[in-house]
This record gives C-alpha cells, sequence and structure tokens, in this order.
C-alpha cells in the first residue's frame, strides 16, 4: 500500500534565484515546460500544419523562435528538432504535446533538463561577452533569434527576448556553475 | 578556426568535435563476401594528407550535426561544408540507382 | 629626488604628482609617466644588471621591445617579475625592484661574470659543462641558473583575477598611430563595426613622440579630435592598453587587456582580460621600431634609441640626458638632435655613419660624417664616447638609430616571410599573411607620416569595399613626409671589445662571429645556438643585427639571409591569464546529481566522477574510516534495502519507426523483438570490435526506446548515436535527445526492494513479481500522481529496481524513499558500495570495459549476434580477437584471506619469473567484499574461465605486493541470480 503521508516537493535547479547587480538583472525562469519535438523522416509539412493547428505557432527556422496566442514558444534549435516551451500544468509535459500531435512527431519531455537564466538590463552585452562566443550584437542577433553554443565549457541556448534581454539555458545538473558564470561576468563589468 | 555551417553561419571549432576522414561514411556491407577486409581497410587505412581533406566533425556544442568539412590540412583554408547526413544519404541514393 | 630632468610641455599631466617607489626608494612622477620616464625624471639611470655577465643596464627604448629596463613589480604573491619599465603606467603605489643582481644593484657581487666573459661566449653550457654528466643536474644547473637569468617568481599562487572574452568585428585595427586612425576613423564613418587595439595607454603611436602637425594643428591635438569622434561612434570600439598578441586562423586573433594593471586597486575587478577577437577583416598598424647599431660597449646605462629619447622629451617632458650625442646611420636619427636642442639640451655632436648626408645640425651643434662611435666610458653609466677621429666626447646620452624595422610580427604567426626592402633597410610583409589581413604604415614600409596615412587609407577602402560598405571616403589630412633616407650599416668593428647585439640575451656580435665559425649556417640554427632574439623582447630592437652580421661574416646579403620566424605572443601573457577563471574548483563544471543537497545533509563524501560529483560513501557519525560506512552499506542493502542515486549513467531516448533497427545496429545483440514494457542489456562495440560501452534499453512503446550508457561514456556514446544516424543509416526514421538531466534515478536494491516501493509507487501500478517481473519496466506514479519511470533491473545482483522522477523532485524522492524505507532499516549508498555489490556479483564496469577487451574475454561472446549487422560484428570476428587462449573475465581470491588484493597486477604462472613473456593477464577491480569477509577481485586473465580453482601468483611490482590467488567465478554472490528475480 502506498504511504499516503510521503510527498514529493518540487524544486528548481536555482531555487527560484534572482538578484539585481546595478541596471542588471540575473533571475531564474521557473514554472515552464519544455519539450523537444522531432520530426519524422519526410513528416516536416505534416508536422508543421498540425503544429499550426494545435499551438498556434509556425515552425521555427533553425535558429529563430516562434509564438502563438496559445502561450507557446517554439526555439528552432535544429534542423529537424524544435523546443517548445510554455507553462507547466505539472504531470509529463511530453503528453501534453503528444496528444495534439499524435505520430506526426516524436516528442520527449526536458522540462528539468534545463536550467533557464534571464538576463536584463543595461550593461548585458558587455556581460556576455566574457562567456559568449557567438555575435550577439543587435545587428547580428535580433529579437527573437536563438542559438546554442557553449559559455565557460557548458552547453547553453541563448534567446535574445527583448532589446537588452537575453534568455540563457543549460544543463539543470550544473546549474550552479553556470549561474556563477553569469554573475562573475556581471560583477566583473559594473 | 572558424567553420562556416551551413545552416548556422560561422562558428569556432570549439564548438565542434573532430572524428577524422570523411570515408568513415562509406561502411562496407556486412554481407560482401570480403566483408572481413573490406572492413579493415574501412577502418584501419586512411591516407594522411597534406593539403584538402574532407573531414568529419561534430557540432556537440551547437545543432547536434555531423558535417563534412573540406579543409586543407596546411593551411587550415576551409572550401567546403556540407551536412553530413545530406552527403550520406546523397551515396546511399547514388549507389541505389 | 626632484624631478630635476623635466622639461617643460608633454602629454603627461601635471596636475597630478604620483608616489612611487624603486628598490624601495621613494620617487614622483605624474600621470601619463611610465615607470620609465619617471624613473628618467629622477635622473635614474642604472635600472638593472643584463642576464649572462651582469653589466650595469639602463633604459633603452620607450616601448614594448625594451631589452634591458626590467623589474619586479609588487610584492609577496602579487611579485610579477621582468616587467618592462617602458611599459608599466605609473600610479601611485607602484612598487619596483631592480632584478638580477646579488648585493644591492649598483654593487652586484656577481659582476664577475663581466670578467669571465671570455669562457661565457655562444655555446659555453654545451662546451663548459660537458663531464661529469652527474654534474649537470646537480650542480652545474642549479650554479648558472642562479647566476645568469631575470627575475624570480614568487613562488606562490597567483591572487589576481583574470577574465576572457570575445569580440567580433567588421574590422580590427591594430595600432593607433597615423595608420591606425586614419583607417578607423573611415571604417567607422563608413558604418563598419571597427575594434581599435593599441599596446599603450595613450592612443596614437608615434604622433604623441614627435614634433608633428597634421591638419594644421598639433599631432596630439589631432590625435584627440580624432579618438573624441571615434569614441562618439556606437560601431567602434577603442581598446587602448590592449595588445593584439596573436594572429590565428580565419581572422580570429589574441588579445590581452590590461583592465587594473595601471591603478592603486584592481577593487575585485580582474587585472587583465584575455580577448579572442573574431575580425571579417584585420589592418595591422603597428608600425616600425627602431634597431641599435653594435659598436664596442654600446650597452652602457645611457645610450638609448634615438626615438626613444626624443619620445621621452616630446611625449613625457624626461630629459634623458644633459649632454647629448647622437650616433645614426640615417636621417630620422637627426631629428632627435633637432627636437632636443630645441628644448634647450645641449647637442654635443651629431654622429653620421654615412659618407655624405643632406640633413642640416641644428645651429652651433657640430656633425660629423662618415664617422662613427668607437667605445664608450663609464662604470655605471655613460660618461663618454671615443669617435673614429679620436675625438672623445664626454656625454651622458648616447642616442643611437640604426634604423627602423617594420613590426611585422603578426605577419608571420600563419605562413607568413618576410622579404627585405634594400631601399629602406628594413624586412616588409611578405608571403601569404593571415587570412583577412592587410598591412599599412611603418608596418608596411611607409615610413613616413604621409605615405603611411596615405596607405591605410587607400587599403581601408578596399577593405571595406570587399565588406560591402559604400564608403565615402574622407580627404587625407593634409601632412609632411619627413627626411627618411637611411643606409644598411650595422656594426662597428670593435676589435677586443664587446659590441652588444641582443642586450637581453647578452648576445655580442662575437658571437655570432664564432657560431658561424663553428657551422651554424641557417639563421634558424644562429638564433638557438646564440639565443639571439630568444628572451621574452624575440628580439624586436637586436634581430635585424644579428642577421645583418651573420650576412656580413657569410658574405651573403641580407635577403638570402633571411630571418627567422616571429610566433605568438608578440609580447609575454601570463599564464593566469590564459587560465582566465578556469582555475581551483572552477577549473572545470561541476554536475550535481538531483540528491546533492540531501547526500550533503546526511554525511556524504563525494567523488569525481568526469564532471559529476557523486556521493562515495555516507559516514555516519562514529564511523571512522571509510570501510566502515562502505561495508554498512553493502550489508545492509544485501540484508534489506539500499538506495543509490545513479542519476548520472546517459539517458538517451530513442523515437521512430527505425527505432529498433536503429538498436540493433549500434548494439551487438539484438533488439528488434524486445517487447514493450521490458528492459534488456545492451553490449555496444566500436567498428573495431572492441567493447565501447554497456548498458540497458528499456522500450517503452514500439516506437519508443530508453537507452543507458555508463556515466563515463554518456556523452561518447550520444556522439557515437548521432554519427551512427546521420552518418551510417541516413535513411532511418529515428530521432536522438538525451534525457539525462531531465530524470531523477534511483536504485533501490535489497530483498525488501519491492515493499520499499509500494510505499511509494502509487497503488494502481501492481509492482507484484507477477505483474512487474525482472527486466520489467513501465511508466507509473508515485506519491499521488507524480509520473514515474520505473525498471526492474540489478546493477547489485538483489532484487532491485531503477526508480525514476522528473529531476525536479529528485532531492525529496531520495527523502521521501529513505522515509519510505524506515521500516527496513533501508541505507543510503554511494558509489563505492555501488562497486563493492558488483564487484561481487561479477558485474563489468569501466576497469573491464577499458578499450582493450571484446564481448568475447568479457564472457559475453555469443552476444554479438551474426544474424544482423551491427557496428563491430564483422572485425570483433579478427583472428587475433577470437584465439583459444583469449582473455576471460573471471573472479580472484587470495590463498592467504588476510591480504588485500591490488588491482593492476599481472598475473603470471606460480613460480615463473615475472617478466613480460610470462605474463598472463591482470587484475581489474578489487574490493573488501562485506559479505564473504575477505578480499575479492575480478580480472582477465589466459582460458580464466577453463582454470576455476587454479593458483596462480598476483605481481604488483610497482607496489612491492605479490601473492598467490586463487581463480574462481566472478560470480560471488548469488552465481544462479535467483535473488534478482524474488
Amino acid at each position: 500500500m502506498a504511504d499516503i503521508s510521503l510527498k514529493l516537493e518540487a524544486r528548481s535547479p536555482l531555487n527560484g534565484y534572482s538578484k539585481s547587480f546595478g541596471n542588471l538583472r540575473v533571475e531564474e525562469v521557473t514554472g515552464k515546460a519544455l519539450v523537444s519535438i522531432a520530426v519524422p523522416q519526410g513528416g516536416n509539412a505534416k508536422l508543421a500544419t498540425a503544429i499550426k493547428k494545435q499551438l498556434g505557432a509556425a515552425w521555427p527556422e533553425i535558429g529563430t523562435t516562434t509564438t502563438s496566442p496559445k502561450g507557446y514558444q517554439l526555439l528552432g534549435i535544429q534542423t529537424d528538432m524544435v523546443l517548445a516551451v510554455f507553462d507547466h500544468r505539472g504531470g509529463l509535459s511530453d503528453d501534453l504535446i503528444r496528444k495534439g500531435l499524435g505520430d506526426k512527431a516524436y516528442c520527449t519531455d526536458q522540462s528539468d533538463a534545463w536550467v533557464m537564466i534571464r538576463v536584463a538590463g543595461e550593461g548585458v552585452y558587455e556581460a556576455l561577452e566574457r562567456i559568449c562566443p557567438l555575435d550577439i550584437s543587435e545587428r547580428n542577433f535580433a529579437i527573437g533569434q536563438v542559438a546554442r553554443t557553449q559559455m565557460e565549457h557548458l552547453g547553453a541556448i541563448i534567446v535574445k527576448e527583448d532589446k537588452n534581454e537575453f534568455l540563457l539555458m543549460s544543463a539543470s545538473s550544473s546549474a550552479d556553475d553556470f549561474l556563477h558564470a553569469i554573475t562573475v561576468s556581471v560583477e566583473n563589468i559594473l | 578556426m572558424i567553420i562556416n555551417h551551413p545552416l548556422l553561419g560561422p562558428r569556432d571549432a570549439a564548438e565542434f568535435v573532430y572524428l577524422g576522414d570523411a570515408s568513415l561514411i562509406d561502411r562496407p556491407d556486412w554481407q560482401s563476401p570480403n566483408a572481413a577486409s573490406e572492413f579493415h581497410d574501412y577502418m584501419h587505412l586512411r591516407d594522411n594528407i597534406a593539403g584538402e581533406m574532407r573531414e568529419l566533425w561534430f557540432h556537440e556544442q551547437g545543432d547536434r550535426s555531423w558535417l563534412v568539412v573540406t579543409r586543407n590540412t596546411v593551411t587550415h583554408e576551409i572550401t567546403n561544408v556540407e551536412l553530413a547526413r545530406d552527403v550520406a544519404l546523397a551515396k546511399q541514393t547514388g549507389a541505389s540507382s | 629626488m626632484t624631478q630635476e630632468f623635466r622639461a617643460p610641455e608633454g602629454r603627461i599631466n601635471r596636475e597630478k604628482l604620483v608616489n612611487f617607489t624603486f628598490n624601495s626608494k621613494r620617487y614622483q612622477g605624474y600621470e601619463g609617466d611610465t615607470l620609465a620616464s619617471a624613473l628618467l625624471a629622477n635622473g635614474v639611470r642604472l635600472v638593472g644588471r643584463s642576464f649572462k655577465y651582469h653589466r650595469p643596464r639602463g633604459i633603452f627604448s620607450c616601448g614594448s621591445e625594451e631589452p634591458n629596463a626590467l623589474v619586479t613589480l609588487g610584492s609577496g604573491a602579487k611579485t610579477e617579475p621582468n616587467c618592462r619599465a617602458t611599459t608599466i603606467e605609473l600610479h601611485d603605489g607602484l612598487e619596483a625592484i631592480s632584478q638580477n643582481h646579488m648585493g644591492s644593484l649598483k654593487h652586484d657581487l656577481l659582476a664577475f661574470n663581466d670578467i669571465l666573459s671570455p669562457f661565457l661566449s655562444a655555446g659555453f653550457y654545451y662546451k663548459t659543462f660537458m663531464w661529469p654528466a652527474k654534474f649537470w643536474e646537480k650542480l652545474y644547473e642549479p650554479v648558472i641558473r642562479r647566476a645568469a637569468g631575470l627575475g624570480a617568481l614568487s613562488g606562490q599562487e597567483d591572487p589576481s583575477l583574470y577574465d576572457k572574452g570575445f569580440l567580433h568585428c567588421d574590422l580590427l585595427v591594430i595600432g593607433s598611430g597615423p595608420a591606425g586612425l586614419v583607417s578607423a576613423l573611415n571604417a567607422g564613418r563608413a558604418g563598419a563595426s571597427v575594434i581599435l587595439a593599441d599596446e599603450d595607454f595613450l592612443l596614437g603611436g608615434r604622433l604623441q613622440m614627435e614634433q608633428m602637425e597634421v591638419d594644421g594643428i598639433s599631432a596630439s591635438q589631432w590625435v584627440a579630435n580624432t579618438i573624441s569622434e571615434l569614441a562618439e561612434m556606437p560601431n567602434v570600439h577603442i581598446m587602448p592598453r590592449t595588445t593584439v598578441y596573436g594572429a590565428y586562423d580565419h581572422g580570429t586573433f589574441g588579445a590581452l587587456e590590461r583592465k587594473t594593471d595601471h591603478k592603486k586597486y584592481s577593487s575585485g575587478k580582474p587585472r587583465q582580460v584575455l580577448w579572442r577577437i573574431y575580425s571579417k577583416h584585420s589592418l595591422l598598424a603597428a608600425g616600425a621600431t627602431e634597431r641599435s647599431i653594435a659598436f664596442a660597449n654600446n650597452d652602457r646605462p645611457g645610450i638609448m634609441m634615438a626615438g626613444a629619447v626624443r619620445a621621452y622629451s616630446n611625449r613625457f617632458d624626461v630629459l634623458p640626458g644633459k649632454e647629448i650625442a647622437v650616433f645614426t646611420n640615417n636621417d630620422d636619427g637627426w631629428r632627435t638632435a633637432h627636437d632636443l636642442h630645441a628644448k634647450g639640451v645641449a647637442i654635443k655632436a651629431i654622429v653620421d655613419s654615412r659618407e655624405s648626408v643632406s640633413m642640416k645640425p641644428p645651429s652651433g651643434v657640430a656633425s660629423f660624417v662618415d664617422t662613427k662611435v668607437t667605445d664608450t666610458m663609464g662604470r655605471h653609466a655613460l660618461t663618454s664616447i671615443s669617435l673614429s677621429n679620436g675625438e672623445n666626447i664626454s656625454v651622458d646620452c648616447l642616442a643611437v638609430s640604426g634604423g627602423w624595422s617594420s613590426n611585422v610580427h603578426l605577419t608571420c604567426h600563419q605562413r607568413g616571410k618576410p622579404q627585405w626592402n634594400e631601399e629602406i633597410a628594413s624586412f616588409v610583409p611578405g608571403g601569404e599573411l593571415p587570412v583577412g589581413m592587410t598591412v599599412a604604415g611603418a608596418a608596411n614600409g611607409q615610413m613616413t607620416l604621409a605615405a603611411a596615412m596615405k596607405s591605410a587609407h587607400e587599403s581601408t577602402r578596399d577593405i571595406l569595399a570587399s565588406l560591402h560598405f559604400k564608403p565615402k571616403m574622407q580627404p587625407l589630412p593634409k601632412v609632411e613626409d619627413e627626411a627618411s633616407g637611411t643606409s644598411c650599416f650595422w656594426h662597428v668593428e670593435s676589435g677586443k671589445q664587446r659590441a652588444w647585439i641582443d642586450l637581453q640575451n647578452d648576445v655580442t656580435a662575437k658571437d655570432i662571429k664564432q657560431s658561424h665559425l663553428e657551422g651554424f649556417r641557417s639563421v634558424e640554427h644562429l638564433k638557438r645556438y646564440t639565443t639571439l632574439g630568444m628572451a621574452t623582447d624575440q628580439g624586436k630592437t637586436s634581430n635585424m643585427l644579428g642577421l645583418a652580421v651573420m650576412a656580413e661574416t657569410s658574405g651573403k646579403t641580407i635577403d638570402e639571409t633571411g630571418t627567422t620566424m616571429f610566433r605568438p605572443p608578440y609580447t609575454p601573457v601570463p599564464i593566469g591569464a590564459f587560465a582566465g577563471r578556469s582555475r581551483g574548483k572552477h577549473f572545470k563544471p561541476v554536475r550535481k546529481t538531483p540528491s546533492h543537497q540531501w547526500a550533503k545533509e546526511n554525511g556524504a563524501v563525494f567523488v569525481e566522477a568526469g564532471n559529476w560529483l557523486r556521493a562515495q560513501w555516507y559516514a555516519k557519525p562514529g564511523e571512522t574510516h571509510w570501510r566502515e560506512s562502505v561495508d554498512r552499506e553493502v550489508l545492509a542493502t544485501r540484508k534489506s534495502v539500499g538506495i543509490c542515486d545513479v542519476t548520472t549513467l546517459g539517458k538517451i531516448d530513442v523515437q521512430g519507426r527505425d527505432a529498433a533497427e536503429f538498436l540493433n545496429k549500434i548494439y551487438a545483440n539484438a533488439f528488434g523483438k524486445l517487447a514493450v514494457g521490458k528492459v534488456r542489456y545492451g553490449l555496444m562495440l566500436r567498428e573495431d570490435g572492441i567493447v565501447m560501452d554497456d548498458g540497458t534499453a528499456a522500450r517503452m512503446s514500439d516506437t519508443h526506446f530508453v537507452v543507458t550508457t555508463t556515466t563515463a561514456n554518456a556523452v561518447s556514446v550520444y556522439r557515437h548515436m548521432e554519427f551512427c544516424r546521420q552518418c551510417l543509416f541516413p535513411q532511418m526514421d529515428v530521432s536522438l535527445i538525451s534525457t539525462t538531466e531531465q530524470w531523477a534515478q534511483f536504485a533501490v536494491a535489497g530483498p525488501n526492494a519491492r515493499k520499499l516501493l509500494e510505499k511509494v509507487v502509487d497503488d494502481e501500478h501492481d509492482i507484484s513479481n507477477d505483474a512487474f517481473p525482472f527486466m520489467a519496466c513501465g511508466e507509473v506514479s508515485v506519491c499521488e500522481g507524480i509520473p514515474a519511470r520505473l525498471f526492474r533491473i540489478s546493477f547489485s545482483g538483489e532484487l532491485a529496481y531503477e526508480i525514476a522522477v522528473p529531476a525536479r523532485y529528485g532531492n525529496s524522492m531520495m527523502s521521501v524513499l529513505m522515509q519510505a524505507g524506515q521500516a527496513f532499516d533501508a541505507v543510503a549508498y554511494g558509489t563505492e558500495a555501488l562497486g563493492v555489490m558488483r564487484i561481487e556479483k561479477g558485474h563489468a564496469a569501466g576497469n573491464e570495459l577499458c578499450g582493450t577487451t571484446t564481448a568475447l574475454d568479457l564472457g559475453l561472446g555469443r552476444m554479438v549476434s551474426k544474424k544482423k549487422d551491427s557496428i563491430g560484428n564483422i572485425l570483433s570476428e579478427r583472428e587475433h580477437l577470437v584465439r583459444e587462449d583469449c582473455l576471460n573475465l573471471v573472479g580472484f581470491k587470495p590463498v592467504d584471506k588476510t591480504k588485500g588484493l591490488q588491482a593492476g597486477a599481472h598475473f603470471v604462472a606460480t613460480d615463473n619469473e615475472p617478466i613480460m613473456q610470462n605474463d598472463e593477464g591482470w587484475m581489474t577491480s578489487v574490493c573488501h567484499s562485506p559479505n564473504l569477509g575477505y578480499s575479492i577481485g575480478l580480472g582477465f586473465i589466459k582460458s580464466g574461465s577453463k582454470r576455476f580453482g587454479e593458483t596462480v601468483t598476483a605481481v604488483d611490482l610497482l607496489r612491492g605486493n605479490t601473492m598467490d590467488v586463487v581463480i574462481v567465478s566472478p560470480h560471488f554472490i548469488d552465481p544462479e541470480g535467483e535473488r534478482l528475480r524474488g
């Protein structure tokens, strides 16, 4: 018999970290579901249509993101795979997506695999140039663009959300070190 | 080095992992009568080229694609970068037709 | 001491006095001074001792080419040796001390080396200290190292902070002299993204050191105007104090920016930042460096480069002497006389080696053409010079100009080979330049102001066009070309007196001639034999002289002689800067398991497994030895139940219509017929037939498998699977993604494992032995609806499960499992107990999957299916791998059970000599088995599975530990496997 007094508590990788450094703010983004959606061979068009219908967003080209009024954001991280980001509703997030897409997609829950950190404010470029090898200057990396790269030896995804605002993602197990890489960069340029 | 990824544009070689000669795509048929010697050659015989070479690179800290990079091993000049999957598909289609 | 050598005007801030010390004596300078200019202003002329002969040396140049004035900055752990006084920005509190002397700088006890000089010439190490050979390490080398050398490191960890970063630009302009500024200005106005980098803290290059006019205003004012316009442009990034030290592939450059070195306090900020600059194009405008002339005793303090003398006067208001002579082989040297004369300095003579010159001396100044300086006098500093016409002139400063060499350094970092230009007596960039590099100004041989600006102007126009900008080029600034006539004159015959070529490594003209006599004909050999140009200055002021003397000696032209290769870095870069933040515990990222917090709170001792930190064991209060903890964990698990965080095992989601077929390819054994809801052990081979990794594949649905890998190989196996998917089987419909981080996974092992899990798994999921037998898997839920995955697999050999929950619940799950296990005295166990139990069970792990062993060796030969194609299948059949007496994985126990086995020991037949020919295999893993009460081991030995009961000798020569051991079955516990099916 299951012991109903046993309760599981959820904890985000950084426990909801949030801190201001002068004009810059570094905060963990929590409560998001992440599901990878991969295309079966030859099923690109069908999947794009299904996604448009079910999630309300267009299939993003690699390096770009799309959003839908239903609250889905799709990150184009590979040609044959996108990451869907939406509010976490408990349970298995991949099941939610799979329900709508059926066998038109291969879905995998990634909600707990990543830590998401938003860095925003004036000076964000100077801070990120200490760890981000990519050219994320305004003319090269517009709002809504996404890229996968490495920062301080950690795999990372970077999304430009707004002027002076970036979302950074990396593996949840090394979240502490990823945060450290970011805060040191911020402190070093203050 | 900078590798001009066919989908993502120029990326630092630090994002990639190197494997070796792109001939590794040409895996022999296991049912060939000479499978043992063909696999031996496939596995162990490589040309050590001072000049233009086709190499396999994996974009591990990127989009996870395997690339065939044509690179001059002397000057490091890179003249062509293709998705290895496209190269492999083209070969297999070519072989079957 | 007062600054009695200050002149009026200049580019220092007289409003701001700066206090500093040199050899503990207090001095004052001004903001804008270098340490060198401030020392000169205070009349300090002797600043160091030379490398080999301990000759008194002074300040020689005014830039990063300085060979002489090397000092040690700071104290304690912050000590930094071999800093060039000529580039150190003066700041309050600066402490500098001189180097390479025993006793005081003035009375150096090692100065007797100078008297021994006939024995210390080129190659003296090789000739003098040949034998007895054993003396070399113990006696000769330590003594030589003490006597000859530069500053000393503190021997302590460098407490300074360093950082790194990445910059991108359309155009990197290296050098902010006239060429660099013209280029940056035009590129900036055209809208290109520009980085303008200069090693100096004051931008402008030679424009700050000369009395020149640009566009009708003073050069320094023109620089100020230009910089302020550039500073207004958002697309231009101005980087003073930044040395571009290396040109790498495809337009990538290394640059070191000094951030706080010029400040009294670093305020917790990195002192330096090492930048990787990605440029579409680069313009090298690094200018030129003046070189010396070799003549007798040309190394005394007070003998300086003529351009430097002028720079100290024009830029720093410092007069390097009160009575100055100039020795030159070119027109430029004459400007020094004019500039200093204008400041009221006594110019005692202008000596020009050329037969005729068109230059006019300042009024009242004596000039001698076709004349040379033949010798100099002055013990600690220059007092007089002798000329070839017999005259002796008393001076305290001799300004020498042997002409200017283009700074081609960075053009050589790829395949560039400089070419000799006789007309300007300089090597200029040649061969293949780094990709995207253009050279302009003096660095390209355009030695005069108007020519330099024009070349930069034209180069920039072409660069911008190639980058598809449509520049509206600004008109060239109105400037004039200065007189620049020069000659190839390098060396005044010095007889028995020494004429210095390389001041930093104490190489003389005689050394060059001697090495030629001894047969060193190639310039690269000359360099290594004499050490010419091999000091930290890389011979910036001396290489040219050395080549010229060599050419002279060998009767070749300089062109034929060629030049040595310049290599990065342009100036020294601290190792700390290359390390950046990656030091101490930040050397590499740390991955923490989901239950890390719980483990920390419960006495875990952690071990590094790759980047992971894993609980090695959990020490209970009172346990004083690790074995106590590990034995307790093992016994309690086998008796009741234990829990271990196994999240670190790699997990890969494999989905697709061809998922099963794909697994058939990557695993040696077959997966096609694995039923949904079942797990199978999978053995992965490399294509050469050797075992790559092992793990399990669980079939979650027809088109969905969850594959596990070992912790160590998680990344490489994923990479390999992507290789197979994209390169070998691109027609297959299969998709891969890592889920290692998504799921927190725990092994629950022991006879009470099911009972424990029944308290956690929600009741609607039947996990009874019938419903969920050995090797079953499925999706379940725990603690009222939290999704989970359950796998009935066992590494310990016990009734065991692995249960996975989303990582966010991981820490809580560990605690919940322990609570649920309280009734069973459940224990948490670490990697050490995990290891003991798998050895007791005879399961292979990393020690056995070591990259040399086959499936056959591991006793898994029959798993390699011959009915299908899989990676490694064909080559696993190689003759040598399948021979009769191949190694077998078996168990070992000591004959004397009180002894502990040693992993790494090699097996020989008892009484056989422990030599390679008799080697039969080796011990891979050992542990103390608390269940058996003695040491047990796994290992490979020839034909081992046919030799159970035989005694062999395990030889460990390394640790001097040899013992007899008995070959046994590797399954020490439950050989029939009843427990795991229970």
